[in-house]
């Protein structure tokens, strides 16, 4: 029983974030928004209640995000924590969804391929790895593939 | 609410200090006493701006001055703001007749506590953080923005270190190292921290400390001061919050509170004769000149280009040198920025003062919240 506990949590901060991010098996990974039933706005990372100080309502109802989106601006990042440091250089993106909403995201692809304005799609990959050296998967965005 | 001025500032020269915080603290605490010809028992209370040094800062730096136990003393933290926002609840408890006398102070040392080579860590729970969202990364984004909307070169951006670092040559109080005259070819091949932000476009994480002493009319009066420096706005502002799309080569927080500083002093920007802002990067000071409402929108550039923002221009942006040439540690930067300011109002700033200076504004915004363009921003609007 510990030990299952404890593998459990091992394979958990392997990957980020399941409130925000779902890798379904047989179809494409997608971000979750958190839609307001009382305001119908849509909030990305998770929010509950709505943060709508007009509303505060408790029922949020969990939607697909779109998984195309545009870059707002991106920039190659030469710094970061030790844990991030071997996938430097690395491209940060704004990423700028249909829904209206804007999402913080490492870019996979060449350090100086991107621009702004450029359409991107979702993917699941390695964002930066754990304390014990191993990398967690997150969500990031690439060039859309032809 | 009643008028408030500033009667004695404190100031020591920022860099790589071996002092701690307290020590640091305890040296423009003294000094600031000293300039105002007061004596510590005149004081009310004391508010201590810090950002990451721990636990009761205040009291630790008001302890070994043996003012502990004769007066209330309170922490003030909101990141980068929070050496302004002390100068702000002193300036409160001024005006609205609490105190006759008050203290607000800044001091940070960042590189006696910090991890050799890291980062800020990440607050858990912020998603931004956790992907590597390090401050410098969104003034880039904002950079490449920037740059993609109006045109503007790596060359233009480094004209705001140039500029800084060239007002900051005759002034004491600036980082030694990072004063006096550069090259465009020396900013722009430094090496490369985000794109476009190459080191010598980034401040650095140094250490310093700065007191005012603020006071009523009365008190002014019974003190004989005689150049006494009035605080005609003193505001706090929080960051709007959207997870929507926002204009980053704008700034919601820093315009919010630079109309409120405006509305509140019946002083616009055309009346201001100097600004210390938050030039924490090159970009940083050419988005505020349009969201502070020195320039209409995407005239920011030009302004720099034209020397308008230097000494002899409309308006001299960062006479001291601002970040870039002070460095910038957390909590010190808000309370420096307000003692310059009042330095350069009294006409003392002997090789970098602006001629006839007679109204300051300083701004510093604080904490990279996501959802927010900045969690604070404390504004301050100085006459004389």
């Amino acid at each position: 029983m510990a030990d299952k506990k404890q593998k459990e949590t091992k394979e958990d901060i392997t990957f980020f974030h399941p409130d925000i991010f779902e890798t379904p098996e047989n179809a494409p990974p997608f971000l979750k928004g958190y839609k307001c039933k009382k305001c119908g706005k849509i909030w990305f990372p998770k929010f509950v209640p709505c943060p709508n100080p007009d509303c505060w309502s408790e029922e949020m109802e969990v939607v697909a995000l779109s998984r195309r989106g545009k870059i707002y601006s991106y920039t190659d990042v030469y710094i970061g924590q030790p844990t991030m440091r071997s996938y430097m250089p690395m491209t940060m993106a704004y990423v700028d969804l249909p829904e209206g909403v804007r999402v913080f995201s490492q870019l996979e692809g060449e350090v100086g391929s991107f621009r702004c304005d450029e359409e991107v799609e979702l993917v699941a990959g390695p964002v930066r790895n754990n304390l014990d050296g191993k990398p967690i998967t997150g969500y990031k965005f690439k060039k859309i593939s032809s | 609410m009643r008028d408030v001025y500033v009667i004695g500032i404190g100031e020591i020269t920022f860099g790589m200090l071996p002092d701690d915080y307290h020590i640091l603290g305890q040296k423009v605490v003294r000094a600031a006493i000293k300039d105002a010809g007061i004596s510590w028992k005149d004081i009310g209370s004391a508010f201590v701006g810090n950002g990451t040094n721990g636990l009761c800062t205040g009291q630790r730096v008001f302890r070994d001055t043996g003012m502990c136990g004769k007066l209330p003393i309170i922490n003030v933290e909101s990141a980068c703001s929070a050496g302004a926002m002390a100068v702000h609840s002193a300036y409160i408890r001024v005006a609205t007749g609490l105190d006759e006398v008050s203290i607000g102070v800044g001091t940070e040392n960042a590189s006696l506590h910090r991890e050799a080579g890291s980062a800020p860590s990440p607050d858990q729970t912020d998603v931004e953080g956790f992907l590597g969202a390090v401050m410098v990364a969104k003034y880039a984004l904002r950079a490449q923005r920037y740059m993609y909307e109006t045109g503007a070169t790596l060359e233009d951006l480094a004209q705001v270190t140039i500029k800084n670092r060239r007002h900051a040559t005759n002034n004491p109080y600036a980082w030694p190292k990072a004063k006096g005259k550069i090259t465009v070819e020396e900013v722009v091949n430094s090496r490369m921290i985000a794109t476009p932000l190459t080191l010598n476009q980034c401040c650095a994480m140094t250490d310093g400390a700065g007191a005012v002493i603020v006071a009523s009319g009365d008190a002014v009066k019974k003190f004989g001061i005689s150049k006494p420096v009035k605080i005609k706005a003193s505001t706090v502002v929080s960051g709007p919050f959207s997870t929507g799309p926002k204009d980053e080569c704008g700034d919601d927080i820093v315009k919010l509170g630079s109309f409120k500083a405006y509305e509140d002093s019946g002083i616009g920007p055309e009346d201001i004769d100097m600004v210390e802002c938050h030039d924490a990067f090159t970009i940083s000071e050419l988005i505020y000149y349009e969201a502070m409402g020195f320039c209409k929108k995407g005239d920011g550039l030009k302004m720099l280009l034209d020397g308008d923002v230097t000494h002899g221009g409309k308006v001299v942006f960062s006479p001291r040198g601002g970040m870039l040439a002070y460095g910038h540690p957390m909590g010190a930067s808000g309370a420096a920025q307000v003692a310059q300011c009042v330095r350069q109002l009294r006409g003392e700033c002997n090789g970098y003062q602006v001629e006839g200076a007679k109204t300051a504004m300083t701004q510093v915004t604080g904490g990279g919240l996501s959802g927010t363009q900045h969690a604070a921003c404390t504004t301050h609007i100085l006459s004389i």
